[in-house]
């Protein structure tokens, strides 16, 4: 396998659209987790449609066996054409194999399968010709697995050139036919009932137990994962149609594994906007904070290869000076979140220092300073907590907490706040050979905006600082990728002003990274 | 002025298509480019697409507070020419209404 870059480079260095520089090369942070965690979705919305089958980008399929008879025993004759109309083969099932039972070694069989066209005439389909090489049941693969349609009758049916097997016996609905030929596609003519039965059996490719596509509709949500910390959903096809897909609360990241697509329409999102959690983890590669459940269903070397940058861009530096505001620094690396905003600051005394970010959020927004108390708080680095308001303003005066894992608290002695609503943007993946986003819809990683203030005339107002942007990866294979719309992990606005006199903002969160891998088999 | 952009965002991708004659692009994903923009110093993105654009210099009137709270008069300061850099414009009709305002702004308020 070859991980393409959009910058050229060679393996194991990937290409971000907001962040430059080597691949990552540390190895570190969680080690796996035991398995079991929490449930995929928290809410139990979707609990229904959760799939925990299957694998992504290189399929291990499992395969479910279908023994007409478990201990034939066999009578010999002429050569016939047999139709097992005993067990019809479920419509949909892929069908990879057809097996048969034999007490001897090179025995010459066709095995086929029939669609049953009314009126005592069927058709071949689909045919393997086997010599068989041992006794007892044996499968063949058939050239291309065999996608039973949706509707009508199809049978598994057997043609020996040189004998007929089958097993005596009542089966009411199974039949032969004289005078073969078993060219696929051609018809067989008239059915004549029997009371034996073809020692026949199938695989069929187990794409997924359960329901295989989760279609979002309205809002739901994700669990984090006990273990783990970070949400995960596994399923063949994702499609989020109007409706938003998150995680339910403050998450280490939302990991999508989708089988075969992921579809966003209808101004459909997918996020971790406002979702981080901070932490000094170090390095960390993305495949242990995937749920247990899902981990160990999954064999992708892409996302084993991708590590989360335990340092995100530094924060934005407090400035004491009218208007005086820094935003966050932007990603500078591949997997890296931004940095978070300064608090504002109406001069004399700085706002807070933004935060760094960290693996796992978009770093935190700084506190707004006070007229006449001093300097805002600063915020926690890796995500978090965001800087207190400095308390102590003079009455006609108001300063905002910056964003963060831990929202900064502020200083409202007159008029009024609307606080950050929550913290850094968290990891979000999205692993599937197909990823599709529509235009009008959003897969995002934002930061969250800064305390925001309602002032007096005659006072100030200081803003806290916006969190920054968390981490975007999308994994598709080559070619399958194809954005008509948004995939970003914007920086938060810093905490606005109005109302007031002096109006001093707080600074924005820097810009995260968004990668876009592609996979070549 | 210059268009920071991101092609992986609708909207930058919008305004790219528009990009007035007068004004600059630096695409994020070129390490390049990337690099040049880092290189001036400017205000780091917060979001894309993001326009850089020239603020000049201004006067604006403070608060003047007292020690206790208490409301004293207003002053004329200087807001020195500076950059900005305007998150997620619509369209290039916003970027010209901030830019016109500003400029009305400094001829109305010149720096003192």
């Amino acid at each position: 396998m070859r991980v393409s870059s959009h910058a050229g480079a060679g393996p194991r260095r990937m290409a971000s659209h907001e962040g430059g520089g080597a691949w990552p090369g540390g190895v570190g942070g969680l080690p796996p987790g035991p398995l079991g965690g929490g449930s995929l979705f928290g809410d139990g919305t979707y609990s229904g449609n959760v799939i925990q089958g299957g694998s992504v980008l290189q399929p291990q399929d499992g395969y479910s066996s279908n023994k007409v008879l478990t201990t034939p025993s066999f009578a010999s004759g002429d050569g016939n054409t047999w139709i097992e109309k005993d067990t019809p083969l479920s419509n949909g099932a892929a069908i990879t194999h057809l097996g048969t039972y034999h007490t001897t070694a090179g025995v010459r069989q066709h095995l086929l399968i029939f669609r049953d066209n009314g009126g005592g005439s069927v058709t071949v389909m689909a045919r393997v010709d086997v010599t068989t090489t041992t006794a007892g049941w044996q499968y063949y693969a058939l050239a291309s697995e065999y996608i039973v349609p949706a509707t009508g009758l199809y049978y598994m049916g057997l043609y020996s050139p040189d004998s007929s097997w089958w097993v005596a016996g009542s089966y009411a609905n199974s039949c032969w036919i004289a005078g073969v030929g078993d060219t696929v596609g051609s018809s067989y003519g008239t059915q004549t009932a029997s009371n034996a039965h073809a020692p026949l059996a199938y695989r069929r490719r187990v794409v997924n137990p359960g329901t295989p596509c989760i279609v979002v509709t309205g809002a739901a949500t994700v669990a984090p994962d006990a273990e783990t910390g970070a949400s995960g959903v596994m399923c063949n096809v994702l499609v989020v149609d109007g409706g938003s897909l998150k995680p339910s609360t403050n998450s280490k990241g939302l990991f999508v594994f989708a089988k075969t697509g992921v579809l966003t329409l209808n101004a459909g999102t997918i996020s971790t906007t406002w979702m981080g959690k901070a932490g000094n983890l170090g390095d960390i590669p993305a495949l242990p904070l995937v749920p247990a459940s899902i981990r160990r269903k999954i064999k992708n070397p892409t996302l084993d290869a991708c590590i989360l940058v335990g340092e995100g861009a530094a924060g934005g530096p407090g400035v004491a000076a009218v208007a005086g505001r820094n935003n966050g620094y932007a990603a500078s690396l591949p997997l890296q979140a931004g940095g978070g905003g300064s608090g504002g600051s109406w001069g004399v005394t700085p706002g807070g220092n933004g935060g760094k970010g960290g693996p796992c959020a978009g770093g935190a927004g700084g506190g707004g300073n006070s007229y006449t108390a001093g300097a805002g708080g600063n915020a926690g680095d890796y995500g978090g907590p965001g800087g207190n308001a400095m308390t102590g303003n003079a009455g006609n005066c108001n300063s905002g907490g910056g964003a963060g894992d831990g929202v900064g608290t502020s200083d409202v002695p007159i008029g009024s706040v609307s606080p950050a609503p929550g913290a850094g943007g968290a990891p979000l993946f999205l692993v599937s050979p197909v990823v599709n986003i529509a235009s009008g819809t959003i897969v995002q990683a934002d930061g969250s905006r800064g305390t925001d203030c309602v002032g007096v005339g005659g006072g100030y107002s200081m803003g806290g600082g916006g969190a920054g942007g968390g981490i975007v990866g999308i994994i598709t294979l080559t070619g399958g990728y194809t954005n008509n719309g948004t995939v970003r992990a914007s920086g938060g606005a810093g905490g606005q002003v109005t109302g007031a006199s002096g109006i001093y903002p707080g600074g924005a969160g820097g810009a995260g990274s968004v990668n876009i891998l592609s996979v070549t088999p | 002025m210059i268009l920071l952009h991101h092609p992986e965002v609708e909207l930058s991708r919008a305004l790219l298509a528009e990009l007035p004659s007068d004004c600059g692009c630096v695409d994020w994903t070129s390490e390049i480019q990337r690099g040049e923009y880092v290189a001036l110093d400017g205000p780091s993105p917060s979001a894309f697409p993001s326009v850089l654009v020239d603020v000049p210099a201004y006067a604006e009137d403070r608060a003047l507070i007292g020690e206790g709270g208490e409301f004293l008069g207003m002053e004329p300061v200087t807001v020195p020419a500076h950059q900005e850099v305007l998150r997620m414009p619509a369209n290039w009709d916003a970027v010209a209404s901030f830019m016109a305002s500003m400029e009305e702004r400094a001829q109305l308020r010149p720096a003192v």
